[in-house]
């Protein structure tokens, strides 16, 4: 067939400023990609594992930033917190996915903490003795206290119930309790609680690879990069097409002219 | 028209992934107390706790692959029979088990709340049944063995070690500790 220099030409030029504006758009995220490549690759050199960041951003796009404010009860030499369903005896963590507290008392030197479906049985030293599921429960709990007898009493929808400090059995009782009362926490301890619930931070390399795949700039940000990398095919298939033609029209027109 | 329709497709597809993010709620296949009641023909014993000395936890790192989070562990006893109901995270989140022994063998394990996204087939009875009669040898390992399930490994790690652990704490209760 051949050559037909008139239509050929748009076709081309075409091509070729497509060629340029994907790769403008395609660059900024290559170069980001590429960085942290380089800097990912050589994470173990570079110390990065073990370098973390504590920031008040990257702990928040992390997830690392407590939502709810904390809840807290004063117990003789020792503050008992939850914050963000996690749980603390002063600032050690105890236990995660510990529900929302409703109350903590201190029975026969060990510490009960009530949240709406389970009690974490516990020394004063923060060490968990037992988790005590719904089932162990006598109903939904509302509120913890001590009977004046020193029983653990428990308020929940099924009505008051007490139980000896091991919280073995309940029985049903109506009895006068002294109920656990919320307590502001000093600022200082909730400044301790604040680091135990982020950890040391976030390592480097993890931020890196999350910079790298887009994932730290929310969920929908790794189908751009996605984009990019097919941007990345199109740039080199349409830069061989372009650079085969090229020549071939240079030698066509200089065949045309003699 | 052909754009509104993988619209329409897209759409959907975000649908169906919106419920599987669902299926990582909670699914409680039998209550506890009911799995207590089944297990000694409804006659449920007072619970008791076994304290867990060194030696305990010892053997309980050795069977889960770490150190047990608790100090104490509840039980149920009628003569030489135990029940247990203990949890175990199978990738992300606690998978609660129940276990009957008998005279040293299971009787019986069933999944009672699952909470992970995948891997629920560890609840059902064609894996189960394969611990029915296992006892624990002197390496704290069944003597049957037990068929995993593809695509749900961890699942079957975390029921498969609590099964060991609740023979293993029987053994230790029926000794008379």
């Amino acid at each position: 067939m051949a050559f037909d220099p008139i239509q050929e030409r748009p076709r081309c030029s075409l091509l070729l400023r497509w060629h340029r504006w994907v790769g403008f758009v395609a660059a900024l995220i290559v170069v980001v990609m590429a960085v942290t490549g380089v800097l990912i690759n050589h994470a173990t050199k570079l110390n990065l594992q073990q370098t973390h960041v504590d920031s008040p951003i990257i702990t928040e796009r992390y997830g690392l930033a407590p939502e709810p404010p904390p809840i807290s009860y004063h117990l003789p030499g020792a503050w008992i917190t939850w914050l963000d369903g996690r749980l603390f005896l002063n600032a050690i963590l105890v236990a995660e996915q510990a529900g929302q507290g409703v109350g903590a008392i201190l029975s026969d030197g060990m510490v009960a903490a009530a949240a709406q479906d389970q009690i974490f049985l516990m020394t004063r030293e923060g060490v968990l003795i037992e988790r005590l599921p719904g089932h162990a429960l006598p109903g939904r709990i509302a509120a913890i206290g001590e009977a004046r007898g020193g029983e653990v009493v428990v308020d929940t929808d099924n009505g008051l119930f007490t139980s000896g400090s091991d919280l073995l059995e309940w029985s049903p009782a109506e009895v006068d309790a002294i109920w656990s009362t919320l307590a502001p926490l000093p600022a200082d301890l909730y400044q301790e609680v604040l680091q135990a619930f982020r950890g040391p931070g976030i390592s480097l390399d993890r931020i890196l690879l999350d910079v790298h795949t887009g994932r730290l700039f929310g969920s929908w940000v790794p189908y751009v990069f996605d984009a990019a990398a097919v941007a990345l095919l199109f740039l080199a298939i349409s830069g061989v097409v372009n650079g085969l033609r090229a020549p071939g029209r240079r030698s066509r027109g200089s065949g045309g002219g003699s | 028209m052909h754009v509104t329709r993988n619209l329409g497709r897209i759409l959907m597809l975000s649908a169906c992934l919106s419920v599987c993010g669902i299926a990582e709620a909670e699914n409680v296949f039998q209550e506890p107390e009911s799995f207590l009641r089944d297990a000694f023909g409804g006659q449920v014993p007072k619970p008791k706790v076994l304290w867990l000395t060194d030696q305990h936890r010892a053997a309980a790192a050795r069977i889960l692959q770490h150190s047990p989070h608790m100090l104490r562990v509840r039980y149920w006893r009628a003569g030489g029979r135990t029940a247990w109901i203990l949890e175990e995270v199978g990738k992300e989140r606690p998978i609660t088990v129940g276990i009957v022994v008998d005279g040293g063998a299971i009787d019986q394990v069933a999944v009672l709340v699952y909470r992970e996204s995948i891997g629920w087939e560890v609840r059902r009875r064609f894996f189960t049944q394969q611990f029915e009669q296992a006892e624990l040898n002197e390496r704290l390992m069944l003597t049957k063995p037990i068929d995993g399930i593809i695509g749900a490994t961890l699942s079957v790690r975390a029921v498969t070690g609590v099964a060991r652990l609740a023979v293993y704490l029987h053994g230790e209760v029926a000794n008379g500790l």
